[in-house]
């Protein structure tokens, strides 16, 4: 009941949450805060699990009954991986909070139920071990979201956030079909009707109709990555977002994407996935360098950091198919540390967009003389961004770069490119927001009143500060994320080496 | 399948009276009369116009009047096999004519007989 | 007489008995409360016959599924008909005989349901297209009403009449108008295989009349826009579930899918119906003309059924799951329609999307409400419409029908697009310019909301239970 608990706590708490709005608009965001430092409570003991010698298959392990028609179960697990992505997503859950605390002002409840479903919808497919059950949660998850942006967006969100549920639907309208087919080919082949993953992975499927399948499974998951042909819905989203929507699009919806890729396309359609990996890998190559490129035209600052999401979740595709243990650590790093810093940029432009009414990278300029804390972890995370060593960013692209080049050296050498094209759009960010003549809006706000534009809050100084410590930490001491996923990805990636 | 003599008279129907037709048509004045476009009434000169609304309440007791030409015929063929539907055929019979009694009841009640008048039925 | 009629007898008893009391004395209320005693008196009966041994006679066929299917036309009659009081009163016109014809049309459809004879299939129809006529054209003084009455009488008399050269033609193959027969190559089946098909066509023409598919469709959209609120909920659900459970009747049991070319142009028809309905619903603003056409396309997706046998299977599950499929489905889809109509029923000043601006903000309940339902008809998961839709996927799938599936993922992601968007104009700011000052909750409706939330996530999030009923009822 530990990992069932995890989902229900943000449901019942986002009710709880809209119920509270009657009485008080502040109440919602307290009781948001309570259910998310609730949901550790779950969780607590298994950070336990960083300290063990040899990592158990599953951590937890929870098969319940659902519809026994299908044989189809609800059931939850949790083993390394999981657990990794599960604490990113309460953790970015606690930094989306903190950055609505003051942004949203209007319809609150509202906006904190949405908030804390998508976060019930993400972590159920995290943990969500049977495949029925983890397209449920997939799908599921899109609508709270959706209205995140739609409703709390800004100028143009109605079109964003349509665009959003759009392609993403689409994708998983072609991920049920091939769920469906995943699932009666397995029982040709093997005479067991099941959609549990556990099941599923013993035998994989084979044949031409399994790689349609798996293509199926691969598009879903791309679009939501979202690779190359399908990244165009996510500089929208990103951009109409609220601050909060953005952190926890960037920081977890995102790796939604990448985490099928490991835990379904890689184990259960081993031959389909080394089939399609060139193909992957010239996607992922392009992407990387063609986000970085894209990202250094933007004028808008959060499309900018779009864009560098596109460049940079480019690694993880990667990552998955270089078919090497270090290339999908390095992915799964990846996953976690672009997690943190993209948020943290994403609260830093929302924190700027508060104060100076504007994302415009023209507009903006000089900002360390006015807000020098502000700048100062700007600086940090711009630098994060461009994989500075000793910070998490770095272990990963690097990691990945060193698996793939083994197999694949010439995608490696494009992709390598990328991490210098990603300093150039980094350092347009520092140079252009922070140092450099004031900008427009910049001077406008101080003829306002210098008093208006003031410096983090203890309260927003605070969630940076621990992002950065967590980014650190994982630069100098990556050894502990690594152990824990190690065992799951070398069974991962066992049967395609073979 | 179709037969030969079949065929052969569809053609020879279709021939005549398309001979009679085209025959009619090639003999007849071409030139235009007054007379000529009048409806054709039995040598009669047509007078008035054709526009002219019924009372609704001719159609009601039209249709009323075919419901009951079917009850005739239904019961006709019951009539045949009286003996052999015995008293469950009775009871359906007679099922039939109630509802159908029920029916003109409410036809009544609605006034759907009352001539003449300008509204009728109950208030 | 068995046990099996006795929900027909106490409908036609029900009908008699308010045309009585409708002589007698007209009084709106007890009209109201004598068309409900007699739903509920019928349900009942059918409720009795759930699970018990059936049987076939010549007219009629008694299995397991039927008076389940039954059953569910009456819950949706009745979810209609609770707020039917309200709705009426508001409406200048005579409101007794709406019940009258109300029941007539139920009587209809149930017979159909039953239907295992063309004659019984023939009265049974025209007992509820005749029906239908005076709901649609019920009231008087609306233009566009009097329009769709007329449209609609004419093309059900076209479709009755194709249908009728189809089962002459048919008679005079097999010699017999029992379905259980139309399988059977009959002694006198002298005519070559062509005049079979023409038969089938005529009957298949006809069929897709009555479900609004797509060469036949351009009634649809008038008649649910042009006649009264109600009467459009019940030819969308009563009339069309009706036909449909005939129509695969007659498919299975005639077992069409041997001649290539009917299977070809169901195919067509389907396909046709999936993309066009979805097509047509993209941009329209009137929500009864999207409701139409979302019609065309759901039925598009149904005919996918009426195919399984043509191809091969893997002998997945067992056979009965296909049924299954369809029972679900169609279970599913009568569900989430009747809600949206009795959501539209509580709010009747409200024709197009832009009329619902900012509804989400002044009455939520209503708002949540309209919002799942259109999340179910477009298939989302944790709605009862994405289980039935998971259910076809899986038939389809295992049937190997890609192209029809291709066309089914195609048409959903167009259809999201318009669902997608009433749901949008809900939850935009109010603007001002939108008045829900008139829309008054009542607990009828409130209550009918709750059922309605309760039935579209309930059996879509646990749907363990009903998905075991029906593979019960299927296998029995």
């Amino acid at each position: 009941m530990i990992l069932l608990s995890l989902l229900l706590i943000p449901l019942i708490g986002g009710i709880v949450a809209w119920y509270s709005e009657r009485f008080n608009p502040d109440y919602p965001r307290w009781v948001a805060l309570a259910s998310l430092i609730l949901c550790w409570v779950p969780v607590l003991p298994y950070f336990s699990a960083f300290t063990l010698e040899q990592m158990p298959q599953w951590l937890v392990d929870e098969p319940m009954r659902w519809i026994p028609r299908l044989n189809i179960t609800a059931h939850l697990a949790m083993d390394g991986l999981s657990f990794l992505l599960v604490i990113l997503t309460l953790a970015m859950g606690l930094v989306a909070l903190s950055s609505a605390w003051t942004e949203i002002k209007k319809r609150t409840g509202f906006f904190y139920l949405n908030l804390l479903w998508t976060l019930a919808g993400v972590m159920g497919v995290f943990l969500a071990m049977d495949l029925f059950l983890f397209f449920v949660f997939w799908e599921v998850m899109l609508v709270p979201m959706y209205l995140l942006i739609a409703i709390w967006g800004y100028e143009n969100r109605q079109y964003a956030a349509f665009k959003f549920f759009m392609f993403t639907q689409a994708g998983g309208l072609l991920m049920l079909l091939s769920l469906a087919g995943l699932v009666i080919l397995h029982y040709q082949q093997t005479h067991i009707l099941s959609f549990d993953y556990t099941v599923l992975v013993q035998n994989p499927i084979t044949g031409d109709l399994a790689y349609w399948i798996a293509v199926g499974f691969t598009v879903a998951f791309i679009v939501k990555l979202p690779a190359l042909p399908f990244h165009s819905w996510l500089p929208d989203a990103h951009t109409q977002a609220p601050t909060a929507a953005s952190v926890i699009l960037a920081a977890v919806l995102l790796k939604t994407g990448g985490y099928g890729l490991i835990r379904f396309v890689l184990p259960l359609f081993p031959d389909a996935a080394k089939a399609i990996a060139p193909l992957m890998m010239t996607i992922a190559g392009v992407g990387v360098v063609y986000g970085a490129m894209m990202a250094f035209v933007q004028k808008d600052l959060k499309r900018l950091i779009a864009y560098s999401s596109v460049s940079h979740m480019g690694f993880v595709l990667l990552g998955c198919f270089a078919m090497n243990i270090y290339a999908l650590q390095g992915a799964v790093m990846q996953m976690l540390a672009h997690g943190i810093s993209t948020s943290a940029l994403f609260v830093l432009v929302g924190m700027i967009q508060y104060r100076f009414k504007t994302r415009d990278l023209d507009k903006l300029g000089g900002l360390w003389q006015q807000v020098p804390r502000l700048s100062a972890i700007g600086l940090f995370f711009g630098v994060a961004s461009l994989g500075m060593p000793g910070l998490g960013n770095f272990v990963a692209e690097f990691l990945v770069l060193v698996g793939s080049f083994e197999k694949y050296p010439w995608y490696t050498v494009v992709a390598a490119s990328g991490l210098i094209l990603g300093a150039i759009y980094s350092l347009i960010i520092i140079y252009k927001t922070f140092f450099g003549p004031r900008g427009d809006s910049v001077q406008t706000s101080e003829v306002k009143g210098a008093a208006e534009v003031t410096d983090t809050s203890n309260r927003e100084a605070t969630t940076l500060l621990v992002m950065v410590v967590i980014l650190v930490y994982m630069g100098v001491h990556p050894q502990p994320f690594m152990d824990m996923v190690q065992s799951n990805l070398l069974q991962t990636i066992a049967k395609g080496l073979l | 399948m179709i037969s030969t003599s079949f065929l052969v008279y569809l053609i020879a129907v279709l021939l005549l009276t398309m001979t009679m037709l085209l025959v009619s048509h090639l003999l007849n004045p071409k030139t235009g009369k007054r007379v000529n476009k009048l409806p054709y009434e039995s040598g009669i000169v047509p007078s008035g116009t054709t526009d002219i609304r019924w009372n609704v309440n001719y159609f009601l007791v039209a249709i009323s009047f075919v419901i009951f030409d079917l009850e005739a015929v239904f019961l006709y063929i019951w009539s045949i096999v009286v003996m052999e539907a015995g008293w469950q055929g009775f009871i359906i019979t007679s099922f039939f004519i109630f509802a159908l009694l029920i029916g003109l009841f409410y036809e009544v009640r609605q006034g759907a007989f009352d001539w003449g008048k300008k509204q009728g039925g109950i208030e | 007489m068995s046990l099996h009629y006795l929900p027909a007898i106490v409908l036609i008893i029900t009908v008699l008995l308010s045309l009585t009391s409708l002589s007698l004395k007209r009084h709106h209320g007890i009209a109201y409360l004598i068309c409900g005693g007699g739903l509920l008196l019928t349900m009942l009966s059918l409720f009795m016959q759930i699970g018990k041994t059936g049987t076939t006679s010549e007219l009629f066929v008694f299995d397991a599924i039927t008076p389940f299917l039954s059953l569910i036309l009456l819950i949706v009659v009745s979810m209609i008909w609770v707020q039917l009081y309200q709705w009426l009163e508001a409406l200048d016109e005579r409101k007794e005989e709406y019940y009258l014809l109300l029941l007539l049309a139920t009587l209809g459809s149930l017979i159909m349901v039953a239907s295992n004879h063309f004659t019984s299939f023939f009265l049974g129809l025209e007992l509820m297209s005749l029906s239908f006529v005076g709901l649609v054209a019920y009231s008087g003084r609306e233009f566009k009403g009097q329009e769709a009455g007329v449209k609609y009488l004419i093309l059900s008399a076209v479709a009755s009449a194709l249908m009728l050269m189809g089962m002459a033609i048919l008679y005079l193959q097999y010699g017999t108008l029992s379905f259980n027969d139309l399988s059977m190559q009959g002694a006198s089946g002298t005519l070559p295989s062509w005049v079979t098909v023409t038969g089938i066509i005529f009957i298949l023409g006809g069929m897709f009349f009555k479900l609004s598919l797509v060469p036949c469709h351009l009634w649809v959209a008038d008649l649910f826009e042009g006649a009264p609120l109600a009467t459009s909920a019940l030819l969308a659900t009563l009339s069309k579930l009706a036909a449909f459970v005939v129509l695969w009747r007659i498919f299975s049991l005639g077992e069409w899918h041997t001649h290539a070319v009917i299977v070809d142009i169901v195919a067509a028809v389907a396909i046709a119906s999936m993309l066009v309905g979805n097509f047509l619903g993209l941009l329209q603003n009137n929500l009864l003309r999207l409701l139409a056409y979302s019609s065309i396309a759901h039925f598009g997706y149904l005919l996918i059924i009426l195919l399984l046998a043509a191809s091969p299977t893997t002998a997945f599950l067992t056979s009965t799951f296909s049924t299954e499929a369809v029972v679900f489905y169609l279970v599913a889809y009568l569900f989430t329609l009747v809600g949206v109509f009795s959501v539209l029923m509580q709010m009747p000043q409200i024709k197009t999307q832009q009329d619902l601006t900012g509804l989400f903000w002044h009455k939520p309940t209503l708002a949540i409400t309209l919002a799942l339902l259109m999340l179910s008809l477009a298939g989302i998961p944790l709605t009862i419409g994405f289980m039935g839709k998971f259910y076809l996927v899986m038939t389809a799938v295992n049937h190997q029908m890609w192209w029809l599936l291709s066309a089914l993922v195609i048409g959903s992601v167009i259809g999201l697009f318009y669902y997608l968007r009433v749901i949008m104009m809900m939850i935009k700011a109010p603007d001002g310019e939108s008045d829900f000052s008139g829309l008054t909750m009542t607990t009828n409706g409130q209550l009918l909301n709750y059922l309605i939330i309760f039935l579209v996530i309930g059996f879509g999030t646990f749907p363990a239970a009903f998905s075991q009923l029906i593979e019960t009822l299927s296998r029995g």
